[in-house]
């Protein structure tokens, strides 16, 4: 238990935010790292350490997520794709970081479909390897090329000209 | 090329110690719940088992009694891997779509879309008294390369399949009948890149203006196009038998992956929904019901759209 307490200690923060940008939504957010780390917890004897503690509690964070996602039909695809706040129009959403320009960034991934914004959260905020996130999101590693690349270039578009964004992380 | 610092600082978002330390609480308390419901386990299993089997004798007794001689089985069976699904419409020969594929047939071949299909169409189904009516075929190509095909019937209340070869016919959700015309009508597998719509001059379908009188409006934004394309790919449309107003519009879909494959429909943007229909030329067709989220992307559009 000491060492799961350890492991939630440094990685809980982690796996919030990739979840916090999945849901859109604080409490939900909070409420999902938990099922996260408890199903960690129950299935650590599986963890064969094959790969990074970080990518395998994404991964279990992933499944829990959309898992949750898929049995709020009929909102199912909607959420997915959007995010669950967009329920309510009602809903803004508090800064979740305090650097301006991290926030202005935050903002134009959340605005991404959904396949952009994972691949763009998985590779560029978390750098997993392409292999790794192949793997996270069940794809071949030519699709998380080429999304990423139509990810990064609606980012540009988005941004205009003033910022330069191109997958320079190659592995 | 310029290094976007700003990335990792998305690794960690504002988050209190409290609100930390809270979660950590819980998962503390949720993964000691087992060994107190281990504990207890020994008192409540006699009188859980007792429940359980009374429940299951009313259930049996109920089902015996009101039983009308319907079986119940699967066609899919839950789980199966689907490497993709091939729709076509208009042929009732039997082991069409076995036999070979033509320029009509669809491939849906979205891991999201096939998930919503085994999710609507796997597990168990009644077998129903039915003559089957099909003109509609899908077949299901697994990853081990074995094919299945699937007759269906759309009804309004209700969706009829049988399995190519076999006797059974099996009774489904309306849903799945609304899903696979949805998909058939709006080839969701492919990208739009043109959405042009005209409005129409009068009730008669035949005609409508296309030049000098009210100009054609056409959609290449790729914000709109990419918004369009997820509600006509992930929204489920209801099927309806509405008729739609005077103030309708003809629309047009291109496709990337079709050259001139245009796809022609009515679309009428109502004051809560909009309706767009397959029946352009007073021909056979479905009409589908987009809720308010179609509606603000037409309201935007004709917005910017007009002068």
């Amino acid at each position: 238990m000491e060492d799961f307490e350890r492991v939630y200690r440094t990685e809980s923060d982690r796996i919030y935010s990739y979840i916090r940008m999945l849901v859109k939504d604080e409490t939900l957010a909070e409420d999902l790292t938990q099922d996260t780390f408890v199903k960690a917890f129950q299935g650590q004897s599986h963890f064969r350490h094959e790969s990074q503690t970080t990518t395998w509690l994404i991964r279990i964070a992933r499944n829990v997520t959309i898992d949750y996602l898929r049995k709020r039909k009929p909102f199912l695809l909607f959420s997915l794709e959007t995010g669950i706040h967009l329920e309510s129009k009602e809903h803004v959403e508090r800064s979740v970081v305090a650097d301006e320009e991290a926030q202005e960034l935050y903002k134009k991934i959340s605005k991404l479909k959904r396949s952009y914004r994972e691949v763009v959260m998985l590779r560029k905020i978390h750098e997993l390897s392409i292999a790794e996130t192949a793997d996270t999101l069940e794809w071949s590693e030519a699709k998380v090329k080429m999304t990423l690349k139509r990810a990064l270039e609606k980012l540009q578009v988005n941004y205009g000209s003033e910022e330069v964004f191109q997958d320079e992380n190659k592995s | 090329m310029k290094t976007n610092l700003k990335w990792t600082k998305l690794r960690r978002f504002n988050r209190s110690e409290e609100a930390k330390e809270e979660t950590f609480q819980k998962i503390q308390n949720r993964l000691r719940e087992p060994n107190t419901s281990s504990r207890k386990k020994s008192f409540w299993q006699p009188v859980v088992t007792i429940v359980a089997l009374c429940i299951l004798v009313i259930l049996v007794t109920s089902e015996f009694l009101n039983s009308d001689g319907s079986q119940k089985r699967a066609f899919l069976e839950e789980g199966t891997p689907i490497d993709h699904l091939a729709l076509e419409r208009g042929t009732d020969e039997q082991e069409w779509l076995l036999e070979r594929y033509t320029d009509e047939t669809l491939e849906i071949r979205h891991q999201e879309q096939i998930d919503e299909f085994t999710e609507l169409a796997a597990g168990e189904h009644s077998i129903v008294d039915h003559d089957i009516d099909s003109d509609f075929q899908v077949l299901i190509t697994k990853t081990n390369e074995e094919k299945n095909l699937l007759n269906f019937e759309f009804q309004r209340e209700v969706t009829y399949v049988s399995v190519s070869g076999e006797s059974e016919v099996y009774q489904l959700s309306h849903e799945v009948g609304d899903r696979l015309l949805s998909w058939y009508s709006f080839w969701p597998s492919m990208t739009i890149t043109e959405v042009e719509f005209s409005p129409f001059e009068g009730d008669d379908q035949s005609t409508w203006v296309e030049g000098e009188e009210e100009e054609s409006i056409i959609i290449e934004d790729e914000e709109w196009l990419e918004r369009f394309q997820d509600l006509v790919e992930k929204d489920l449309p209801e099927r309806v038998d509405e008729r739609l107003s005077r103030e309708r519009f003809f629309m047009s879909l291109g496709y990337q992956e079709r050259d001139g494959g245009n796809l022609s429909f009515n679309l009428d943007i109502r004051e809560d929904d909009v309706l767009i229909s397959t029946d352009v030329n007073q021909q056979r067709g479905e009409t589908f019901r987009y809720d308010s989220e179609m509606k603000e992307l037409f309201d935007e559009i004709l917005e910017a759209s007009t002068p």
